[in-house]
């Protein structure tokens, strides 16, 4: 018999070496191709990231944007060029490894031996044993393994989760990030315990924590520093509960800017803007802006003289395009927003800072250009220890682009976020309590939404608007009312869920609606005046017309209720003061000597109005 | 007036495709006179392909019983295990997947906002149905990870049984892991874990490329690794494939004690004759019989305790309980900076509250999922005692219905196979 190899099985066995040999080699080259690929990956893409971050600083650099384009471009090509090395190998190695396993097969059939059983069967009881000696070993080691993660689950930190609503602690509320560029870094838990905590009621609480009564605007009570009477304050724009409605008594009905009559101060204000003057206690602060500079102002509201200025130009925001804004929005259009301890502002190209009384900057970020026609013009305002920015943008609802936030007032951290399918608006949200609940008020095209403050989440809504939404809302006798030229002033029961448009608008009105001018209300009328000089007074409860009267002014400004009479500041400066009733009739006016746009502050028998070149004090002398 | 009519119907035609050509992210102004390519987006596959998918599997398990049990072709199997390489594999990519389908029947259970779909249903069932009449066909030569260790066997090495016992509790920790990180939402182990799909995708991350490239180079010399030792829908084909109507017989008729097939199977799937045992040997037996049957109440209930306790240490794996731990970190300064994923939590709004009680309650899963998991691994450890205890008469060489892969490697070492019918009775 011959032992010589069979010609099949020397041939299979050579083209397995072959291929085998063949496969070994590519697989090779496809590692170091993709180790290479790992390290050049790296190495560019770092480079990448550094050449953006400076570009990021220096964004008119040419020659750096080229480079970046350059390096951009080769890391492409490598990554493409590599990724088809890649393939092409892998279509290669699986032709060689099935070649090699063919011809091992084949040839392996040449080489089967023919079983040769040999001795008696083993005994399978020692056999047996062994295995049950490594089962209980395997079973050993996993036991190890389980308790090990019994180790480490107790260290985990999710150990220390709360399990139910109750045992959330504070410092965990909201949503807090962490510090951004320009904080203090103050953490999370610190900020909660010394934060003002702040509830808005209507009711004179004198700096003592009050829960309100339904139907009431909400009250804001303040902490240290100075003992003031926190609903008599001029927190936001048209004062607490941003309703127009001014505390206090004894405000004069007359003065003269040119002749100094009732006039206690005036101070020169740097740089123009069209936000109000928010007031606490002795501090009147307003914001000025051009194309170039953005400031913050602090009056001293006793003597006028600027306690400190501060400037808000550092911050980085990544559209570097010029801003465009409407001449009567201007660079610095939201009016301010405070709660006793810390002031906000925010700018028509989205910076958003917060200093506290001293004029020392908390947080500072940058919102983002705001995608806004006329300009953003949303006043902040404040809820319990939060900042409420509206941030409506877009031309429309489909760009998803607005938002309602709430950020914690002493740190910057986002609490919560809520989306608003919407376009731009212009119009200021105002918190209020009813229904045994508090309720944040939003207006825009065509909802009034309102949201719970605490979490933002959406409670009702009510279409009944339309356009470009301007006026903000107000809330007396139980209703709240929002306005806009163009579609309705309505009147809507708060405390509803979901839609509300056939279930809570109590009544419409649709005659000589305003565009900017915000509405106000004592509960018995509704106040309304168009920009180009028309006011109407209907009813409250019904909605019916009560008058109309023509002015031949302009207003930019929004009225306030002071007692039975109401205030109303034309484009020129001339403050119109008439009766609160179901009949108009005038009470007197009075002349600023420049115009004025903004809407003025009433604090303890004073009027703070931002005329456009001066801030004008104006009390009864003596 | 026809003209204006026209005009009226080409814009109409024309004026909604301008809309819907409007782009959400403009593109640059080139300063060249490059023309940005169209977007295109690749159709869905087409749902008459799923159920092409069943009907295929259908066939080749079918197929696989008939050559397995009634032709007893190796070749042909071989052939079935190349075709189920390329259909199952390189076509299908392994995906769906009987062993994958596991997690997803899992997660229907564990979330009942799941949809199983039908075509992953159909996996799952068709293969242990299959195993009800014909054994483990579907490990014959339809499985694709189990045609693609089969196909690379060249010398295999018998593995030490006392490893494979110890080794053969993998797959039931491996199944009782899968299916608690599935019924979880946490994570399909088995899937990021196939040590194949880097081969049938052609591309993978180094991990996967290099455990695929282990697990076939072990796969040449050890007989079907992952199968023997990892797969986790195995096991439940080792339950129903004992219950099977035809099941393996290595000897076509009767087996003529030659003992030839003894070392036949690479995958150590033959039980050998027992000798005959001692009345001393017995009684031993019986008592350790006994003392394992106690140890079973025990090792489920050690195995559930640590279970419970080492159970939430693998909630980790959820992304909720991952996000909830990094914004927890970020929030306690523990530490700097953020990352994607909790800035895009920030941005979303929802209060740290929600997620953190989100992220205790997933814990809870856990520790209940690791108990059962903590008892299964019990009860399976005690189980593989005690059937290590039981004395089982045998005479003959016999295929394991439980652990034969229907192969058909054996058939060619009985003589039977290859003498017609009554030839060796003539001799004999």
């Amino acid at each position: 018999m011959s032992h010589e190899p069979h010609a099949w099985y020397l041939a299979a066995l050579r083209i397995a070496i072959i291929a085998g040999v063949f496969s070994a080699l590519v697989a090779a080259l496809l590692a170091a191709n993709g180790l290479r690929s790992l390290r050049v990956s790296a190495l560019l893409d770092g480079e990448i990231t550094t050449m953006k971050a400076e570009l990021r600083k220096t964004p008119d650099d040419a020659a750096l944007k080229e480079r970046l384009r350059q390096v951009d471009l080769q890391y492409r090509a490598e990554f493409f060029r590599r990724r088809a090395v890649a393939q092409y190998g892998a279509f290669l190695l699986l032709g060689g490894l099935a070649l090699f396993l063919l011809a091992a097969k084949f040839a392996k059939q040449y080489r089967f031996r023919a079983p040769r059983p040999e001795g008696e069967v083993p005994d399978q009881r020692p056999i047996a044993a062994r295995g049950r000696y490594a089962v209980a070993l395997a079973g050993v080691m996993f036991a190890g393994v389980l308790a090990g993660f019994a180790v480490v689950a107790r260290q985990e930190i999710s150990a220390e989760y709360p399990v139910t609503v109750a045992a959330v602690s504070p410092s965990l509320q909201g949503n807090n990030p962490p510090p951004d560029n320009g904080t203090t870094g103050q953490s999370p838990v610190n900020a909660a315990s010394t934060a003002v905590n702040l509830t808005l009621t209507g009711q004179p609480t004198n700096g003592t924590a009050q829960q309100p009564a339904d139907g009431q605007t909400p009250t804001l009570d303040g902490t240290p520093p100075p003992a003031v009477d926190a609903a008599k304050q001029w927190p936001v724009f048209r004062g607490v509960g941003g309703n127009g409605v001014a505390r206090g008594a004894d405000y004069p009905s007359s003065w003269d800017g040119a002749k100094g009559t009732n006039i206690l101060w005036k101070t020169g204000v740097p740089l123009p803007g069209e936000n109000s003057p928010v007031v606490w206690g002795d501090a009147v602060f307003l914001a000025g802006a051009d194309e170039h500079q953005r400031e913050v102002y602090c009056f001293d509201a006793n003597t006028g003289k600027l306690r400190w200025k501060q400037p808000v130009t550092d911050l980085s925001c990544a559209d570097k395009s010029p801003l465009e804004v409407m001449e009567d929005t201007g660079y610095t259009a939201p009016t301010m927003a405070t709660d006793g301890a810390h002031v906000a502002v925010m700018f028509a190209n989205g910076d958003l800072a917060c200093f506290d009384f001293t004029g020392k900057r908390l947080w500072a970020k940058n919102m983002g250009k705001p995608d806004n026609m006329y300009g953003h013009a949303t006043s902040l305002t404040v809820h319990k220890n939060r900042l409420i920015l509206q941030f409506d943008q877009g031309s429309s609802a489909e760009d998803d682009k607005s938002a309602l936030l709430a950020l914690d007032m002493a740190t910057g951290r986002q609490a919560w976020r809520t989306r608003r399918e919407l376009p731009a608006s212009w119009s200021t949200p105002i918190v209020i309590r009813a229904g045994g609940r508090e309720e944040l008020i939003t207006c825009g095209n065509p909802w009034v939404i309102a949201y719970n403050p605490e979490n933002g989440k959406e409670l009702w809504r009510a279409e009944v608007l339309g356009g470009d939404v301007a006026p903000s809302p107000v809330f007396a006798g139980g209703l709240v009312f929002a306005v806009n030229s163009g579609s309705n002033l309505a009147a809507i029961r708060p405390g509803g869920n979901g839609d509300v448009t056939k279930t809570h608008v109590a009544w419409t009105f649709t005659e000589d609606l305003p565009d900017i001018v915000s509405p106000l209300s004592n509960g018995e009328i509704v106040l309304t005046a168009y920009t180009y000089g028309t006011l109407t007074c209907v009813d409250a409860k019904t909605g019916k017309l009560l008058w109309s009267q023509d002015f031949d002014a302009d207003f930019k400004s929004s009225p306030t209720l002071v007692g039975d009479r109401i205030y109303l500041l034309d484009a020129k400066g001339v403050m119109h003061i008439f009766a609160a009733g179901r009949a108009y009739k005038e009470l007197g006016k009075a002349a600023l000597g420049e115009p004025a746009h903004a809407s003025p502050a009433f604090v303890d028998g004073r009027i703070y109005i931002r005329g456009k070149h001066n801030l004008y004090c104006i009390g009864k002398k003596g | 007036m026809k003209r204006l009519h026209a005009l009226y119907y080409w814009l109409l035609l024309i004026l909604p495709s301008l809309v819907l050509g409007e782009e959400r992210f403009p593109p640059p102004e080139f300063e060249t006179d490059y023309s940005q390519p169209l977007a295109q987006h690749p159709a869905a596959r087409a749902e008459w392909l799923s159920y092409l998918d069943i009907a295929v599997l259908a066939a080749a398990l079918a197929l696989a019983g008939y050559l397995s049990l009634r032709r007893r072709s190796r070749r042909g199997l071989f052939a079935l295990a190349a075709f189920s390489i390329a259909y199952f594999g390189f076509f299908r990519q392994g995906c769906a997947c009987p062993v994958g389908s596991i997690q997803n029947v899992a997660l229907s259970v564990g979330r009942p906002e799941y949809a199983l779909p039908i075509v992953v249903a159909a996996f799952f069932l068709l293969p242990l149905v299959a195993a009800l009449f014909v054994g483990r066909a579907f490990c014959a030569g339809v499985c694709p990870l189990g045609a693609a260790q089969d196909v690379v066997l060249l010398k295999p090495l018998k593995v030490p049984a006392w490893l494979e016992h110890a080794l053969g509790v993998l797959p039931y920790i491996y199944l009782g892991a899968a299916m608690l990180f599935a019924a979880t939402g946490s994570a399909f182990l088995i899937c990021q874990y196939d040590p194949f799909i880097s081969l049938y995708r052609m591309s993978g991350t180094p991990l996967l490329l290099g455990i695929t490239a282990g697990m076939l180079a072990i796969g040449t010399v050890v007989g079907r690794p992952y199968c023997r030792f990892l797969c986790p829908y195995g096991v439940l084909l080792r339950w129903l494939a004992p219950l099977a109507r035809w099941r393996v017989s290595i000897a076509p008729r009767e087996c003529v004690q030659c003992h030839l097939c003894k070392d036949s199977c690479p995958f150590g799937a033959i039980r050998t004759p027992t000798l005959a045992e001692n009345p001393g040997g017995r009684r031993e037996g019986k008592s350790r019989l006994a003392l394992y049957l106690l140890l079973l109440p025990v090792l489920l209930a050690a195995g559930g305790a640590l279970g419970y306790l080492g159970g939430a240490a693998l909630s980790g794996q959820h992304a909720t309980v991952r996000q909830a731990n990094r914004v927890w970190l970020e929030a306690h300064g523990k530490v700097e900076g953020t990352t994607l994923e909790s800035e895009a939590f920030y941005r979303h709004g929802q209060p740290q509250e929600d997620l953190l009680l989100a992220a205790s309650a997933i814990r809870r899963q856990f520790n209940l999922g690791g108990l059962l998991l903590g008892a299964w691994i019990g009860l399976v450890i005690g189980l593989k005692l005690v059937f290590l205890a039981i004395r089982r008469r045998r005479t003959d060489y016999q295929a394991d219905p439980a652990a034969c892969l229907a192969c058909g490697r054996c058939y060619r070492f009985c003589p039977e196979e290859h003498a017609p019918a009554g030839v060796l009775e003539k001799i004999g």
